[in-house]
């Protein structure tokens, strides 16, 4: 049986995902070290939610 | 949402922080969204998580569908530059409660946002967005 991957909590580091940005694409870690805050938000597909 | 956010993106940054969204739609939904309902782009990063393993590996899935279609939540993260979690809200009512939408611009130490409860779109744009 695989175990369903618990949420992360206040204090670890963000699981990794890449973004594409206008210069290329960046891992999470490495966009998130150019800025005092990175934001991340998270929403449904705009065919259910669109606003 | 996307309307408030388009709208307080300069102030994101102004505070040196940076906003990226994330949805299951592919980039090309996401862009024909915008095009469609601001004639323009959307200026902040975007990621398609169409595949599910952002939501599955954040804790995004839902156990039942929303009422009015999906099963991925909304939710708010801030990071910081170590890309350690500084603070989560999963589910984030940022699009219903102006409350929860200033909790973003006050944990980056910005000026408050402009929230838009209806996304800034008349009854027919609405209409026809859904």
């Amino acid at each position: 049986m695989i175990a369903k991957p618990k949420a992360p909590r206040v204090g670890v580091k963000a699981p990794e995902f890449l973004i594409e940005t206008s210069d290329g694409r960046f891992p999470l870690r490495q966009l998130a070290a150019q800025y005092e805050k990175l934001v991340l938000t998270t929403q449904d597909s705009y065919r259910y939610h669109p606003n | 949402m996307a309307a408030s956010l388009k709208q307080d993106y300069a102030k994101i940054l102004k505070a040196g922080a940076d906003l990226v969204l994330i949805s299951p739609d592919s980039l090309e939904e996401h862009r024909k969204y915008a095009l469609t309902l601001f004639g323009e782009e959307l200026p902040y990063l975007y990621v398609s998580d169409s595949n599910l393993d952002i939501a599955r590996r954040y804790g995004l899935t839902r156990k039942e569908e929303h009422p009015h279609g999906g099963f991925y939540y909304r939710s708010l993260w801030i990071l910081n530059r170590d890309a350690r979690i500084t603070y989560k809200s999963v589910p984030w009512e940022g699009n219903a409660q102006v409350e929860e939408y200033q909790k973003l611009f006050t944990l980056i130490d910005s000026k408050p946002g402009e929230w838009r409860s209806t996304c800034g779109l008349s009854e027919p744009e609405r209409l026809h967005a859904s």
